[in-house]
Formats: structure tokens, sequence, C-alpha cells
């Protein structure tokens, strides 16, 4: 009981140990890039010039709160359906959602609706597409009354490929000026200047994880199987629909706003698994720390690794997030082999 | 702008609603003063051009004292040491604004992200639609001769350019007209299609695209070897291109491979839409064909 105690006491010391390179990263977002800006000195003494200042406030600011949101939502995301479908290969973007965001945004750009929206309609119509395929495989997995998680997940991944195929069918008629701006979508990017599209991320972030939160104890009982769950009293399938939903909404939000930005879903809740343990009450806030700070450092590392250029962002998740992964694991299954021995 | 610095008084918190109100009012001086920048003055003086093509015709202005920064591809500019602001996949938002350009010259090919939040940080954007004809790289090219005060120079050039076109197509009145295939794409092959501004290439040099009843560019190397062209021209890809080649050379009842009529193109100067790389690729294409 009392290891437990220790054990939990930990994992919060490790939760305010991601808080604090969190706040450190950020700092480092606010200080590399084409000029250099310390905060600390902006804060205490004002030593800034007005475009420093114009970059700090108007770029790197909202640059900074949606990589925080995104990372954050994709992350919880990955970690509750790695949960509910009890499947370590599922990530937000396996459910087809990425796949129904970016059909609804090529159909918006072949077909020249975009031009009437504006830049806001690019969003919408990813929205759009995402939540389309969300009620798709919701539809497709209840509609003869019996609710399975497997067939979900097969109708989910089906979905993605008919969805990856209808792109491609789409990009091979497009002109080239409309294949530019899909393939440029589909590449994923931190670069939004709409505040009202800025703040919807950050506030679905919170309130997603709130939501989210909420069900820790539910995941920590499905962990254990469904049968067992609902002998502990667990109404599983509710609480596997209602988080199916939720996720794949806060999902939708995040694509249909930054594109696809891989490996972050899969990833940081693997991660977190390995140092905190399974423990949802503090895997989730874990995670959400977790895809903040890859995000964050990757959008570091995209902006001045080659500067001035500047790289996609799902380049620099994969290279910086992938061995990381690779490295925990490999020394997750040294440690099991020596406890074996 | 460090003198404005100056008078900022000092801030206790970040948070504050005393910042965030001095925040704004310093940014909307900083729109105001680039939007003024821009009412003033007919010409401008301090560019950012985020497209070769618009890069070269900067240069074929005599403007390119006032391009200051350009991306990666501008090959005509690397000489002179511009600035670089980014690739056609990312641009750096942050070196722009450094930078403080006048005016900022994008394409429809640029990401629209990236354009739309330079147009949201008060940038002034000129954005270039990929033009379909000769007539149309013209147009483009006039409206920024407008921009840069040198609209005499921009119709004499034009005028000049039109000139050798013309000169190329009387070579070619009153001949057979010759099957052509285009190819800038492998795997899958991707032709010229029509309405385009390469396709004007063949329709001046007196030929035909086989490509012409296509819609998307994507074709079966059936369809080629079946419209049996008299002339195959590929965009030079390097080792790519020399496979394709002789890809093309085990057809051997095509045509064009019967009379060794493969040929190469550079695509820096063949998929660039300038007047200039216009009358060049046409002159190139037409050395290939006006002995046949």
């Amino acid at each position: 009981m009392q290891s437990h105690r220790y054990k939990i006491g930990g994992n919060y010391l490790v939760l305010l140990f991601l808080l604090i390179i969190l706040i450190l990263s950020s700092f480092g977002f606010f200080y590399f890039g084409e000029v250099r800006i310390n905060v600390l000195k902006v804060l205490l003494n004002n030593e800034i010039n007005e475009k420093e200042l114009f970059i700090l406030y108007k770029i790197r600011l909202p640059r900074l709160i949606l990589a925080i949101s995104v990372g954050g939502i994709l992350s919880i995301c990955g970690a509750v359906l790695q949960g509910i479908f009890r499947n370590p290969m599922v990530e937000p973007f396996t459910l087809g959602i990425s796949g129904g965001a970016a059909l609804g945004i090529s159909i918006a750009i072949s077909t020249g609706i975009v031009s009437y929206t504006g830049s806001i309609g690019l969003p919408i119509f990813g929205f759009i597409g995402s939540v389309f395929t969300i009620f798709l495989v919701y539809y497709l997995t209840v509609y003869d009354g019996i609710f399975s998680i497997n067939r979900m997940l097969l109708i989910g991944i089906m979905i993605s490929f008919i969805s990856s195929s209808l792109i491609t069918l789409i990009m091979s008629l497009s002109t080239k000026d409309d294949l530019f701006r899909i393939i440029y979508w589909t590449m994923g990017s931190l670069d939004e200047s709409n505040a009202l599209l800025i703040k919807s991320v950050f506030f679905s972030s919170i309130i997603g994880f709130i939501l989210i939160y909420i069900f820790s104890n539910s995941l920590n009982a499905i962990q254990l199987g469904q049968e067992k769950a609902e002998f502990l009293g667990i109404n599983t399938q509710t609480t596997i629909r209602l988080l199916f939903i939720v996720t794949s909404l806060l999902t939708g939000i995040c694509v249909s706003i930054s594109g696809i930005i891989g490996f972050v879903g899969l990833i940081i809740p693997h991660t977190i698994k390995i140092i905190v343990g399974t423990d949802f009450r503090i895997s989730l806030p874990a995670s959400f720390l977790g895809g903040s700070i890859l995000l964050v450092i990757s959008d570091i590392i995209a902006r001045t690794i080659i500067s001035p250029n500047i790289l996609p962002i799902g380049v620099i998740t994969g290279i910086v997030g992938g061995p990381i992964f690779i490295l925990l694991l490999l020394n997750r299954y040294k440690k099991s082999n020596q406890n074996q021995i | 702008m460090k003198s404005l610095n100056n008078n900022i008084p000092t801030i206790k918190s970040f948070i504050s609603k005393r910042i965030i109100n001095l925040n704004k009012t310093i940014i909307l001086i900083f729109i105001l003063s680039v939007s003024f920048t821009n009412l003033k003055s007919q010409h401008y003086k301090r560019i950012i051009s985020l497209s070769p093509s618009l890069t070269i015709n900067l240069y074929s202005l005599e403007s390119k004292e006032n391009l200051i920064g350009c991306t990666s591809y501008c090959e005509i500019a690397k000489p002179d040491k511009k600035e670089i602001v980014g690739t056609i996949l990312e641009i750096n938002i942050e070196k722009i604004i450094m930078l403080n350009p006048d005016l900022i010259l994008a394409t429809t090919l640029n990401n629209s992200k990236n354009i739309e939040t330079l147009k949201n940080l008060g940038f002034k954007v000129e954005i270039f639609s990929s033009p379909h004809s000769f007539d149309e790289i013209c147009q483009q090219y006039i409206y920024l001769s407008e921009m840069l005060d040198k609209k005499d120079l921009a119709i004499k050039k034009i005028e000049e350019l039109r000139k050798q076109i013309n000169n190329i197509k009387l070579l070619y009145i009153n001949r057979q007209k010759k099957k052509f295939f285009f190819q800038i794409g492998v795997n899958p092959i991707f032709a010229v299609v029509p309405n385009t501004f390469m396709d004007e290439y063949i329709t001046v040099c007196g030929g035909i695209n086989i490509a012409n009843n296509l819609k998307g560019g994507t074709l079966t190397r059936e369809t080629v070897i079946n419209s049996n062209p008299d002339i195959i021209i590929i965009t030079s890809m390097g080792l790519i291109g020399e496979n394709e080649k002789k890809k093309w050379e085990q057809c051997k009842t095509i045509n064009a491979v019967k009379k060794n009529k493969i040929f190469f193109i550079d695509p820096n100067i063949a998929c660039v839409p300038t007047p200039e790389t216009f009358v060049k690729s046409v002159e190139i294409i037409s050395n290939f064909t006006k002995n046949e």
C-alpha cells in the first residue's frame, strides 16, 4: 500500500517535471527563430523593439498556443483510443478522421468552393469531412444494434482507405494549383493567423481534456476488459461511445486547422505509459503535457535547423519522437529480460 | 524604431491589461506604417518574391536592386546573395517581418496558409495565378512592370519577343503537323496538357499534342505507343530522365524512336512561365524540329 502511494507521489513528480519542461521549452519557443527574443528580459526590463514585439505577439504566441493545444489533444486522444480499443497501434488518425477531413478539404479545393468562402473555408470543410466520417463509422458500427469495438476499428480503417483513394482520385484530376494546396494541407502546419480558430483549438483542448479526465477511472476499469469493467459497475458501451465521439471531434478540430501532424498521437501515449504506467488519472495529463512538449520542441527545430528555410513540422515529430520512443521501448524490454533472468 | 521603444513604460507583468493595450497600439502603428508606405508609393522599392518566375521577371525588368528577399529556388538571384525567405513548401514569416517589404509577390502555388498570414499581418501581397498561355504570361509581366514603374520597358521587351515567336511560327506554315509527346513526369507518366503555356510551345512549333484529348496529365505507356508521336520531349530529370529515354527507345514502333527524335529540355527554362523563358523554350523546341 505504501509503495503504491510512493508510486503515485512519484508520478505526480513526473507531471511536475513535464510541466517544467513545457514551460522551459515555451521560453525556448519564444527565444529561437529569426530574431532571438528573451521573454524574461521583455517581462522584467521591457527590452524589446517594435518588430520583435510584433513577431512575439502575432507570430510566436499564436503558434505556441496552437502547438500546445494540438499536441495535447492528439496525444490524449491517442491515449484514450489505445485504451478503449486495447490496441497499441491505434492513434487518432486510424479511424479515418484525418482521411475524412482531408477528403472534405480536397473536395472544397477542387470544386473551387474555397475561393468563395475565403481562408476560413478550409478548416470548416475539414471539420465537416471529419464529422461526416465520425458519424459514418459510428452508424456502420451500430446499424444492427450490436456494438462491437473490433468492428468499429475495422470500419474506421476501411473508411480511412476509401478516403485516401478518393483523395488520390481528386488529386489526379486536379489542376496544378489545387494539387499544391491539397499537398500543403496534408503536410500539416502550425501557421494559423486566424485568432478565432486558435481560440477554438485552445478552448477545445481544455474542455476536451476535462471531459476525458472525468472518464479516467472508467478507462482504468476498461483496461481490465469490458466484462470485468461491467462487473465493476461501468457502463462500458456508453463510456466507449461517448469517448469515441469526444476524441473524434477533438481530433477533427485539430486536423481541420493544423492538417495532419503524424506520430504525436501514437508515440506520446506509449512513451508516457512506459514512464508513468497505465493509470489514466496520471497518464492523461502526462500525455497532454508530453504531446505539447513534442510539438513545441519539434516546431523550434523545424523553424531553426535549416534557417532561414523552414521544414514541415510532421518531418520533425517523426524524426525526434520516433527514435526516443524506440530507445525507451528497447530499454523497457532490456529491463524486463533482466528481471526474468 | 528604438526611440519608440524608449517611450514604453516599464512593464511589471506581461498579462496586465496595460501591456496588452500597449502591444495592440504598437502593432497598430506597425501595420499603419506598412500600409502608409504602400499608399504613398506608386512603385515599390522593397520587394520580396516567393516564386522563381517572378524573380526572373524582376531581373528582366531591371529591378533587381528592389528585390530584398526571395526563395532558395530563385537561382537567378543567387549571385547577388539576396536574403532567402523560404522554400516553395514553407515561408519564413519572421524573416519577412524583419525585412519589412513594401510588396510581396506570390503565386497560387505558394502555401495559401502562409499567404493568408502575411495578409493578416498587414503586408501588401500580390498573388499571380498560373498563366495558361503566352498572352497571360505577358499580361502578368506588364502588370508587374506597372508596380515597378517600368511599363515602357516591359512593352518594348514583349514586342520584341512577340516578333521572335511570329518568326518561328512562319517556319511551320504549310508544313505537315508533327505529333508531339511532351513528358513532364515519370511514374505515373505525366504529359503537358492543353490549355497550358507549355502546350503552346507545341502549337507555336506547328505540332499537335498527343495529350490533346486528356483532361488530366497522367497517361499510360500504351496510350503513347498507340498515339505514335513523331517527337518526344522530356523535361530532363537527371538519371530518371535518362532511364525514361531508354524505356521509350525500347518501343521501336514509335516514329520518334525510329527517327531518333527524343530530346531533353531544361525544366528551369521550359517549366518557368516568364516571357523570356517562353521564347527560349520555343527556340529550343524549334531547333529540335525545324529540319524535319
